[in-house]
């Protein structure tokens, strides 16, 4: 998947740059919280570009990041720090209503990439008797889905406000090589739940 | 499958090897007892001695003039704290009356009542009385008056024992102690068992020496966990060793007893046994016979099998039946049909004498031998030999084994005894084998190798040998290989002659304080890592410090336990 993500941003990038429509970009913030075993929350920041398909639909390419400490499980991840980055292409549906104000709806889907860095403490401990521990996470399938109010701040700015939830299911794999010896073992981690609820404020500003 | 087989731990020589050792400690008629600090004085810094409290011991002093606060306050300024030793207003104190030496129970009696009246009178509260020696709760401002009184010879504290936590020092000695902040690495833990003859005392050691909780099972015909006191000091290493492990401790008295509680240990959720015994004449010394089975039966269950190499280098002569002279019995050197050694007072002696000829192991018994030698046993009286014994099993026929014992004689002080092997029936060339048991240095004719104690002989299990914890030398009595069946052993050394809670500082020794080590270590892995049992035992392969001749011998095996990089 990892090689069609180009293509598919190329893509969409000249979908936007040809359409008649409006062109708009995003900036966002917030928080996001997660409630499997990365739990925690963490400061979200993130980026869109989006097109707008007709008054009420538009369709976004949106990245957002975040870092969350895990703690250790027995069949999870082990203590450290993981950086999730989904990139998702969102159909977002506008509900106007009052003066100027629109709710609406969002869903989409994408690839998340996951970075794991194992505590420090935990593999410097670990080097001491002679071994080398490492995890890794798999890169994969991001679905998010969110809702939220605009709220017009000027001809081209609007203030977004909103909450997402981004499904994000993955599997990863571990190492513990022994330094002295130069045998290691090594599994998969299945069913890595890092779901994040993220509540995000920004700006879009749109180009017509 | 009649004969009498022996299993000897080896915690008796241990403490025989390590007594010289405590005599030393113990002998130091150099030091005194401490000499009592002055009364009144305080320690530099401190106030200078006040009247009135020169009978009251100088932290009760500061208390009662209300310094202590101060020094609290200047202590806090560095960062110090004092756990509080009064009970509100009040301090237990111990008084203790004033008697002269040599006086009477009824003056000593007379003395001690009427300071208990003063006590009484001041406010305090008596809890408790020995001779002379009133413990009591006293209000801080009632210190310095009871202190002055003609009664009070002196007021103190009362004195604590402070519970004397003992480390092995093998722990630091193998790098076991870097693996104390480690959490277990997708592993769960591990549980050790000590497998040992008994646990006497174990139970006063939980939650110091021992973890809070131990399991346990008697395998004995009379159920008694705590005949005797070997298993405790191993199981104290292994905690030491592994801190966090599980410990199971389980006893037994006879083979089949042991049978019995392997196959109970097989079914335990269990990852190692540590096995500080070994046996004679209980197989062939080639990795087989019943209870080498046993080991084969804790493998098949994933259980790292660690085993005292023995401690019979000295102990042990091997050699092919020579009769120069045609009389029938064989002759160790020229003309000398009697191997000497050397027992102490009252411990009970100990020969054992297999032929290699025991047949083919089926997995339950012995084919047997066609062969037949008899042992005597003789004691010195000044330059002449007497017969005291001998055992003349008729040892030939199918499942006849190729053996014959004689266990149990002792003399009332350090003697020197023989023992002397037979011809009975003899069509081929056999090679005869005999180990002594109890004496006090190596026999007169020792044959280091192959002197391996069974079951660390069997090719799952993991032979240790000792070393000293302070250079790693090669104890003298450390049981070399390789096995009779080709197998070089032992696997590991391991630290020898360490401190237990059990037997005291320095005083464990042998091979039965080494394996506790190893199957610490083996806990270690085997609880901290996702590694299995061959690749554990690679671990330590690997990591051994390679001692003796480069590479694997039969002295060291792989080399000195090491869990470090």
């Amino acid at each position: 998947m990892n090689k069609h993500l180009p293509i598919a941003a190329a893509m969409f990038l000249s979908l936007a740059l040809s359409a008649s429509a409006g062109i708009h970009l995003a900036l966002f913030g917030g928080y996001a919280a997660t409630p499997g075993k990365a739990s925690g929350e963490a400061p979200v920041f993130g980026a869109g570009l989006g097109i707008d398909l007709t008054p009420t639909l538009s369709l976004d390419l949106t990245a957002g990041r975040w870092v969350l400490s895990v703690r250790s499980t027995s069949d999870g991840l082990s203590r450290g720090r993981l950086t999730e980055i989904p990139v998702t292409l969102d159909l977002r549906a506008r509900f106007p209503f009052g003066r100027d104000l629109a709710a609406y709806v969002s869903g989409g889907l994408g690839y998340a990439f996951h970075g794991f860095a194992l505590d420090g403490e935990v593999a410097e401990g670990w080097r001491k008797p002679g071994f080398e521990v490492s995890e890794r996470v798999d890169h994969g399938l991001a679905i998010q889905i969110g809702t939220g109010l605009t709220v017009p701040l000027g001809p081209a700015v609007d203030f977004d406000l909103g909450a997402r939830y981004t499904i994000l299911r993955t599997k990863g794999s571990w190492i513990m090589a022994d330094l002295v010896g130069g045998q290691s073992l090594g599994g998969t981690i299945d069913k890595l739940d890092f779901d994040a609820l993220s509540v995000v404020a920004g700006f879009r500003v749109a180009f017509r | 499958m009649n004969s009498r087989r022996r299993y000897v731990h080896f915690a008796t020589a241990a403490v025989l090897l390590a007594g010289g050792g405590a005599w030393l400690i113990s002998g130091n008629t150099g030091l005194t007892e401490p000499s009592r600090p002055l009364p009144g004085v305080v320690g530099t810094g401190g106030a200078e001695p006040r009247a009135g409290s020169f009978k009251l011991e100088a932290s009760l002093a500061r208390l009662a003039a209300g310094l202590r606060a101060e020094d609290e306050e200047r202590a806090r300024a560095y960062g110090l704290g004092r756990r509080p030793d009064g009970r509100g207003n009040s301090v237990q104190v111990v008084a203790e009356a004033f008697v002269e030496p040599g006086a009477s129970s009824a003056i000593l009696n007379a003395r001690t009542s009427a300071l208990m009246a003063k006590i009484a009178a001041l406010g305090g509260m008596v809890e408790t009385r020995w001779r002379h020696l009133v413990q009591h709760v006293l209000p801080v401002e009632s210190l310095e008056s009871l202190a002055s009184n003609p009664l009070v010879r002196y007021v103190r504290p009362p004195r604590r024992p402070f519970r004397q936590a003992v480390m092995s020092e093998g722990v630091a000695r193998t790098g076991a102690d870097i693996w104390r902040n480690l959490s277990p690495y997708r592993a769960d833990g591990s549980t050790v068992c000590v497998l040992d003859l008994g646990f006497a005392g174990y139970k006063s050691l939980l939650g110091n020496e021992l973890p809070s909780e131990v399991k346990t099972r008697s395998f004995r015909a009379d159920g008694d966990l705590e005949v005797e006191e070997h298993g405790t000091a191993c199981a104290e290493i292994v905690r030491d060793m592994a801190p966090k492990a599980g410990l199971l401790l389980v006893n037994f008295d006879t083979d089949v007893e042991q049978h019995r509680a392997v196959d109970w240990i097989s079914r335990q959720d269990v990852d190692a046994i540590s096995y500080s015994l070994g046996w004679f004449n209980a197989g062939a010394g080639d990795g087989t016979g019943p209870i080498c089975a046993d080991v084969e039966t804790a493998a098949a269950a994933n259980i790292v099998w660690v085993s005292a190499a023995g401690n019979s280098a000295g102990d042990h002569w091997e050699g092919d039946f020579v009769d120069p002279d045609n009389d029938g019995f064989h002759n160790f050197s020229g003309h000398d049909e009697i191997l000497e050694f050397a027992v102490p007072a009252y411990m009970p002696v100990g020969v054992f004498l297999n032929w290699k000829d025991f047949g083919s192991w089926d997995g339950y018994d012995y084919g047997g031998t066609d062969q037949d030698f008899d042992l005597y046993l003789y004691f010195r009286v000044g330059t002449a030999w007497k017969y005291i014994d001998h055992s003349d099993n008729r040892r030939t026929g199918a499942g006849a084994w190729p053996t014959e014992e004689i266990f149990g004689w002792y003399a009332d002080r350090e003697a020197v005894w023989g023992v002397a092997i037979r011809s009975i029936l003899q069509t081929k060339s056999v090679r005869l084998e005999l180990f002594t048991y109890n004496n006090t240095s190596a026999i007169e004719y020792p044959v280091l190798s192959r002197s391996i104690s069974i079951p660390a002989d069997a090719p799952g299990a993991v032979a240790v040998g000792a070393t000293d914890w302070t250079n790693d030398a090669l104890h003298a009595y450390s049981s070399r290989g390789p096995t009779h069946g080709g197998l070089i052993k032992p696997d590991f050394t391991a630290p020898s002659r360490v401190s237990t809670a059990t037997y005291g500082l320095l005083n464990f020794a042998g091979t039965s304080a080494s394996v506790p080590h190893v199957a610490g270590a083996v806990a270690l892995l085997r609880g901290w890592t996702p590694f299995g049992p061959a690749a554990v035992l690679r671990i330590l392969q690997q990591r051994a410090v390679d001692l003796g001749d480069p590479g694997r011998d039969n002295l060291y095996g792989h080399g000195r336990l090491n869990l470090k990089k």
